[in-house]
């Protein structure tokens, strides 16, 4: 009867499904040359598949979940999917800033080779991203919130119906349209297809205008209540200075102890604020009857630097700027309350675990591995780095002990010891006895960027 | 600079603002209408409104409270919740019933249907029923709660020094549970604006996602400023006109063509 009622409800608002539909046709057709679907495999029935929620975070550290161990914020609906997934503590941003970092996530490549090196600027042509590849096999694909690939908030995406909410700069109250919407797509979809729905927030990110306006902040608490519940400072506030030139050049805040630790419980005030609207999400998979058969996927696409190395935002590549959740859960499907601290995982991976699970083959040239065998707790054997990058002039490695990092033209490389140092405060690239660590890492790096199918890059700027 | 009375003052948000005068009843009924002003690293302007109303206590002692809220979207595309809430006669103005719609309506104010989200609700036993269609579902609430619209009605009704802090869950839009509450008072000051000397009287509120709120009341007890985060609220029965404004204005043809 629900579904009798929708249909005949959208069928009597035919202009507004239409116009609702509108992006998704124009991207379909984009999609199309000479009749055959430009990437490839025809599309296949969909039938019995799981549909996918997936929940992007802008500017959210890994270990920003009550659940997860943080102790100074209370995220009970990211709780529970800790509770009920599987949650990887192992898990990086491939490039630690916003559309960058998307482009990966839905290409499943570096973004040397999406060419979304910057802000502001599309995937590569003839990469097809996620809504792309699932829309034309099968699925229904639907998009609420930032995009920024180029467009932050675009009034169409190629390869999504797109449901156009969220407001730059204004998480704090664009957030609540892109909940509503897909609360509201949740409980009035009609179609049975199998669906792709990306909600797409913009909290935490209303930290940088925090950080913009209180930068010259005077040096006290605007409100008194607030005084017994700052948290401390990190134990890497204070970090080895023979840093590379670039990091140099991030100006830090001059606060405070008093003014650095408000500005760690904002940022927190900020992660609770997205919890509650994907608590909104989730709750309405629930009401629609529609948790068992889907997916949920969150990340972020960077962190934030909450004080460690004394630093504020994104776009280098030390932990907090890189670290990112990955939770996936689906409970029946695969483990519970799972905390994966052992394999290392990328953004690179999402598309190819949600095609995994959607029985497609990932798109040629994808670089991420399915997530799949660990999150059923399957034996497999597993990457031996990740590896990351800052606008192609910076690139890191990460192995299981070590972390390398690089600035092109610059002297000064990094090599921590991520098991005795995970906070990165002592630079052992100096060091004679971690000479063959150092050497060894290079290789790494030098044979994975080799690998590269970079994008030609482009004299105009990003946003 | 973080936003404040002064910092929207400098930002130039209060030059055109008819500030009410004359006596008012917080307990009576009255509307309100807002400018949700929204400050960016590039645009600081209006970016919605607010309009809210109350009626007079009914026999059985309750307030109902209306909300109508439009808040525009970087695509064009508008948010809009109306509500109409039953609270109680207490401090908090707790809702104890409820109807909401929230629709994503595209700039001709045509509703996009699939974003459309109905729903009534009881509150009953430390629990939420709610009613969507034909779907019914319960949530468990806090047993001290209130709405962040109640609060816009309740902050009028405290009374400056002399107000004892209420801890409370906040449940945001009728919907986000957010625990933790304090109100308090905080300040009271003097405030120049358009020629006119204004007593304001400050309260504070502090909790879980939320970046803390500043209420500003007249000296009559009229709310009429809300400040928290990127975000002011701004007592101005021409905010309607002020957002159709910039809707229609040149700066949005051009945003919208850019985007």
């Amino acid at each position: 009867m629900k579904t009798t009622g929708n249909k005949k409800r959208l069928a009597s608002s035919a202009l507004t499904r239409r116009q609702f539909l509108t992006a998704g046709t124009a991207g379909a057709a984009a999609l199309m040359a000479g009749g055959k679907l430009a990437f490839g495999a025809p599309a296949v029935g969909a039938r019995g598949r799981p549909s996918f929620l997936f929940i992007i975070t802008d500017q959210q550290g890994l270990d920003t979940i009550a659940a997860g161990g943080c102790l100074d914020v209370a995220t009970p609906n990211m709780d529970r999917l800790v509770r009920t997934g599987v949650s990887f503590l192992e898990s990086h941003s491939t490039d630690p800033l916003w559309a960058p970092a998307r482009s990966s996530m839905f290409a499943s490549r570096m973004s040397s080779e999406t060419g979304v090196i910057v802000n502001g600027r599309p995937i590569r042509s003839d990469i097809p991203n996620l809504g792309q590849w699932l829309g034309q096999r099968g699925y229904e694909t639907v998009y609420a919130g930032k995009w920024h690939l180029p467009g932050s908030f675009p009034t169409e995406i190629p390869g999504f119906k797109l449901i156009p909410t969220g407001i730059g700069g204004q998480g704090n109250i664009g957030d609540a349209a892109i909940s509503r919407a897909c609360q509201g797509y949740l409980r009035n979809r009609a179609d049975s297809d199998p669906f792709l729905l990306v909600a797409s927030f913009l909290q935490p990110h209303d930290i940088c205008q925090w950080v913009s306006m209180h930068r010259n902040a005077p040096d006290e608490l605007p409100y008194r209540d607030l005084a017994d519940r700052l948290p401390e400072l990190p134990a890497n506030f204070h970090y080895d200075p023979r840093e590379p030139a670039k990091l140099k050049k991030i100006a830090r805040p001059k606060w405070s102890e008093r003014q650095w630790r408000y500005y760690i419980w904002s940022y927190y005030r900020h992660v609770e604020m997205v919890d509650a609207e994907i608590g909104r999400v989730l709750q309405a998979l629930d009401d629609s009857g529609l948790a068992e058969s889907t997916i949920v996927v969150l990340t972020s696409d960077h962190g934030e630097g909450r004080g460690r190395h004394q630093k504020v935002l994104k776009n280098y590549l030390y932990e907090e700027a890189v670290k990112v959740p990955l939770l996936v859960a689906s409970p029946g499907r695969m483990l519970a309350g799972k905390r994966d601290s052992t394999h290392l995982a990328s953004g690179l991976d999402i598309l190819p675990t949600i095609c995994d699970y959607a029985g497609v083959k990932p798109p040629r040239g994808a670089l991420g591995r399915s997530l799949r065998p660990l999150l059923e707790g399957k034996p497999t054997e597993w990457r031996e780095f990740v590896a990351a990058e800052v606008q192609t002039t910076g690139r890191m490695i990460r192995t299981p002990r070590y972390k390398y990092v690089a600035y092109e033209g610059d002297p000064v490389e990094q090599l921590f010891d991520m098991k005795a140092d995970p906070g990165e405060t002592k630079n052992l690239a100096g060091e004679s006895k971690h000479a063959a660590a150092l050497e060894e890492h290079r290789r790494l790096l030098r044979d994975w960027t080799s690998r590269l199918d970079v994008a030609p890059r482009r004299a105009t700027k990003g946003a | 600079m973080p936003l404040t009375l002064a910092a929207l003052r400098q930002h130039g948000a209060l030059e055109d603002l008819s500030l009410p005068v004359g006596r008012f009843d917080p307990r009576g009924e009255w509307r309100h209408t807002y400018q949700i002003w929204l400050v960016g690293n590039r645009a600081r302007r209006i970016g919605g409104v607010l309009q809210l109303g109350r009626s007079a206590a009914a026999g059985n002692g309750s307030v109902t409270l209306k909300v109508d809220m439009s808040v525009v979207q970087l695509a064009g595309t508008i948010h809009r919740t109306k509500a109409t809430l039953q609270c109680a006669a207490d401090p908090l103005a707790t809702p104890r019933s409820w109807q909401i719609e929230s629709t994503i309506v595209d700039s001709s104010g045509k509703p996009l249907d699939v974003t459309t989200v109905a729903e009534s609700a009881r509150v009953k036993d430390g629990t939420i029923e709610v009613t969507a269609g034909t779907r019914k579902f319960v949530r468990n609430v806090a047993r001290v709660f209130t709405s962040n619209w109640s609060l816009f009605d309740a902050v009028q009704r405290l009374s400056g020094e002399e107000t004892k802090p209420l801890e409370f869950a906040l449940l945001e839009d009728l919907d986000l549970l957010k625990e933790g509450q304090r109100l308090s008072y905080w300040k009271t000051m003097d405030f120049e604006l358009g020629g006119r000397t204004l007593r304001l009287h400050g309260y504070q509120q502090i909790g879980n996602g939320i970046l803390p709120y500043q209420y500003w009341v007249d000296d009559q007890h009229r709310l009429l400023f809300a400040i928290s985060g990127v975000r002011a609220y701004l007592f101005d029965p021409e905010a309607p006109n002020r957002l159709e404004q910039r809707l229609q204005g040149p700066a949005a043809r051009k945003g919208r063509q850019k985007r």
